[in-house]
């Protein structure tokens, strides 16, 4: 896998990880805070409830108080005739508006007279605990809901003082399906009266629809509820409800269930909710174009990092990378055109040296530490030289003669490091060539004496080139000798070079001079590269005396190696 | 308490036989030759409250009572004085107002009924009380004033503060045992019990009271500037 895919998956995963947590989260968060607004609106509703029932209790039972005290309705009271005592409670009743029935009860709880039902009339009261307690009570007042004929009545008892206690007067509301809807108006809450619980549940009145009507009723049916917070969903809705108990007389279960539905609530959430996914969904995209041009403009520039790096270890050093930023990558692809440049002019240097010096010395400087030292080595001088190149030279355009010479030492260098030697320097028309350093040889005098076979051999070729002025081709000789000199860098620590010194290097090149010239022979040695070449045949040429030396030298010239020795 | 209550209440019923049983003993008593015998009525609340206040009498055919003078109940203070009064039957009582203002007084009480309007001083017609039972003074204008008057119809008449109650030099008969309390519930309510009185035997009755603390009516408003009546009955006992 690409590394620009890797990055995009990464990215892109994390990105899309992180935000579905972050849409999780909130939708997590956004439920439970409308769930816990409409509980807490569900509590404020059934308080609002309660001190509305409250409220209108009080009402009540102060118009009751009020029209107690009239004194036409104790005269009434005082006849102790029923019908007589009906109409003044049919009177008050009508004053009121808003009772729906009046009970006019004896201190031993005989009914005396109402406006519900002649049949209650001399029967006990049905709800003889509310007379109790009010009896108890303070005010002698008390409130209580209780069923009559299916109905649920909200009763509120009243003393009726003539002048002291001497009946209760039991006004009451019905808790019918206008109720409801009027508290429903005034809390923005769903509210239902509900009559006993579990399988026996029913509902007395409610501001729901018959359908909402139908799913509350299976679920209280089917869930026996006490009190407090519950959440139910119907065919359509899910909802949160409230139940409280209330007062109640002869074991009569009666219960306000307040309701809110959930969905409603999260209506605005789920709509904000496919905002936040529409632009969850649009940040994805432009992050998926962000991260692939991202990660391309940091991939790109390492792809072809990459690919130079592969080419400079290939060998090609001569490549220099566009720098396209300031940051990392662009510091990287700056720093590693540097370093192909490093590298370029390096190879320049070490192709040039090469060519300056031999590549065994350009290696030898490259590879150790540069000391302006000698040592002292025994190794063997092969020296070269063109004889009668001043005339040529005379002669001919000095290009030409430049480019023959050229053209004949890179022939003679290239015999002469064929066979281990190295060349020192250039000495006019003249090669002076070591063998056995920088680098031990110890066949370094044989490997001389091929060379200069060699180069015997290839006369021809190699003086093609040089013809003189008389149209005849130029001769050389060869000198070779064996013997210590003193090897290393000379000059300064700015400036050197490499090469030998010593006596071994002025005979090889009096060699020279003999080679072609005195002797037929163009190849000329000394005894000691004799001894040093027990495989090559030499023949002795005689006894010369060589400048700077008091002894004769006898020199010698090869006329065959021994296959053996290669 | 209150169901209790009414299964005492079954009165008109209840008042029949008692009569049916009062009318031959007051015959037999007529023809049986006169001795002085005690007659001991037991008292007990249930609570074992404080019988302060309580009213017994005992009525037989030897001892009505005889209508006494002009009885005044004052109303001072937008409050009747005295709050609770004891009259034979047939009594003339003088509703004297002596407050600067008007007052409306009423009785719905069943058997001493009268609605006397508005007015000041001395009303212009007296109030006869003409049958035994519980009266009840009430202001029209007025809702915490009160007064309770027990009108009675024998000699045999005590107000006492404890049990037992005795009753001396009481004949041989049948007698009608009434107790009332104004701390009963019902305020209206006289309990009652027929004992016949004979020599050589205990003669006693029992009576279990169900008293409250205190009476529950009207208190009068903190606004009101008169003084007058706390209605605290154990200042007015």
């Amino acid at each position: 896998m690409r590394f620009q895919t890797k990055l995009s998956l990464l990215f892109g995963g994390l990105l899309i990880l992180s935000l579905s947590m972050v849409m999780m989260l909130v939708g997590q968060i956004t439920r439970k805070t409308v769930i816990f607004e409409i509980e807490q609106s569900l509590a404020t509703t059934l308080l609002t409830v309660n001190r509305l029932h409250e409220t209108r209790v009080k009402n009540l039972q102060q118009n009751v108080r009020l029209l107690a005290g009239d004194y036409g309705f104790k005269a009434a009271y005082g006849t102790e005739d029923t019908a007589t005592i009906k109409t003044a409670l049919q009177n008050h009743q009508h004053r009121l508006k808003d009772a729906d029935l009046m009970i006019l009860c004896d201190l031993d709880g005989l009914v005396l007279s109402n406006t519900f039902s002649d049949s209650m009339n001399h029967e006990p009261f049905p709800w003889i605990p509310v007379l109790d307690e009010a009896y108890d009570s303070d005010s002698g007042e008390a409130t209580a809901y209780a069923e009559l004929d299916g109905a649920v009545y909200q009763l509120a008892v009243t003393p009726l003082l003539a002048p002291d206690l001497d009946a209760w007067i039991i006004s009451g509301f019905r808790a019918d399906h206008n109720m409801a809807i009027d508290l429903s108006a005034l809390t923005s809450s769903e509210v239902t009266f509900v009559r006993n619980s579990g399988a026996n549940t029913h509902l007395v009145a409610s501001s729901l629809g018959s359908e909402q009507q139908a799913g509350l009723i299976t679920f209280l049916q089917s869930t026996p509820l006490s009190s407090g917070l519950v959440q139910y969903r119907d065919n359509r809705e899910t909802y949160i409800g409230n139940l409280i108990r209330l007062t109640n007389v002869q074991d009569l279960s009666f219960s306000i269930f307040v309701q809110q539905s959930l969905d409603a609530a999260l209506d605005p959430y789920r709509e904000l909710f496919w905002y936040s996914l529409l632009i969850f969904l649009v940040a994805i995209v432009m992050f998926a174009v962000a991260i692939v041009r991202t990660s391309r403009s940091v991939t790109s520039p390492i792809t072809r990092l990459s690919a130079a790096a592969e080419s400079v270890s290939k060998g090609q050093l001569d490549i220099t990378l566009p720098v396209s930023s300031k940051d990392e990558i662009g510091i990287l692809t700056r720093t590693f055109n540097e370093m192909t440049q490093g590298l370029v002019e390096k190879e320049r240097v070490r192709d040039l040296l090469g060519k300056v010096v031999s590549p065994e010395i350009a290696k030898k400087l490259i590879s150790e530490k540069i000391e302006v030292t000698g040592e002292q080595r025994n190794i063997t001088v092969l020296f070269c030289d063109i004889q009668g190149f001043t005339s040529l030279s005379e002669t001919k355009p000095p290009k030409e003669v430049l480019h023959s010479l050229n053209l004949f030492f890179s022939q003679i260098s290239q015999i002469i490091e064929s066979n281990g030697g190295v060349i020192d320097k250039y000495i006019g028309d003249a090669v002076m060539a070591i063998f056995g350093a920088p680098q031990d040889d110890p066949n370094h005098a044989a490997n001389a004496v091929r060379a200069g076979l060699e180069i015997c051999g290839q006369t021809d070729a190699l003086t093609q080139s040089l013809i003189s002025k008389s149209g005849v081709p130029c001769q050389f000789g060869v000198g070779i000798h064996s013997g210590p000199v003193v090897a290393g860098n000379i000059g300064s620590s700015s400036r050197f070079n490499y090469t030998v010194i010593g006596d071994t290097v002025n005979v090889a090149a009096r060699l020279e001079s003999f080679g072609g010239r005195v002797y037929d022979s163009r190849l000329i040695v000394t005894r000691e590269v004799v001894d040093l070449c027990p495989n090559i045949r030499f023949v002795l040429l005689g006894e010369v005396n060589l400048k700077g030396r008091q002894q004769a030298a006898e020199i010698y010239t090869a006329q065959s190696i021994d296959p053996s020795s290669y | 308490m209150l169901f209790l209550n009414r299964t005492l209440k079954k009165s008109s019923a209840y008042q029949s036989l008692s009569r049916l049983i009062l009318l031959p003993a007051i015959l037999f008593s007529v023809t049986t030759p006169s001795i002085a015998l005690d007659v001991t009525v037991y008292l007990h609340d249930k609570k074992n409250l404080t019988l302060d206040g309580t009213i017994v009498e005992l009525i037989g055919v030897d001892s009505p009572a005889q209508p006494g003078a002009d009885y005044v109940i004052n109303q001072v203070g937008i409050a009747f004085k005295p709050l609770f009064s004891v009259i034979p039957k047939g009594t003339s009582i003088t509703l004297t107002n002596n407050d600067p203002f008007k007052h409306h007084v009423y009785s719905f009480s069943k058997g001493n009924q009268f609605d006397i309007p508005l007015y000041t001083d001395v009303p212009k017609q007296d109030v006869v009380l003409q049958n035994s039972g519980i009266v009840k003074l009430g202001c029209n204008i007025h809702d915490w004033m009160i007064a309770y008057i027990y009108v009675h119809e024998s000699q045999f008449l005590k107000k006492v503060n404890s049990s037992p109650v005795i009753f001396d030099e009481v004949l041989a008969g049948t007698y009608e045992v009434r107790v009332w309390n104004p701390r009963f519930r019902n305020t209206k309510r006289i309990l009652k019990k027929v004992l016949t009185v004979v020599d050589g035997k205990n003669n006693e009755v029992k009576f279990d009271l169900a008293l409250e603390k205190t009476i529950r009516m009207s208190k009068k408003p903190t606004t009101a500037n008169q003084t007058g009546n706390s209605y605290n009955y154990s200042n007015d006992k």
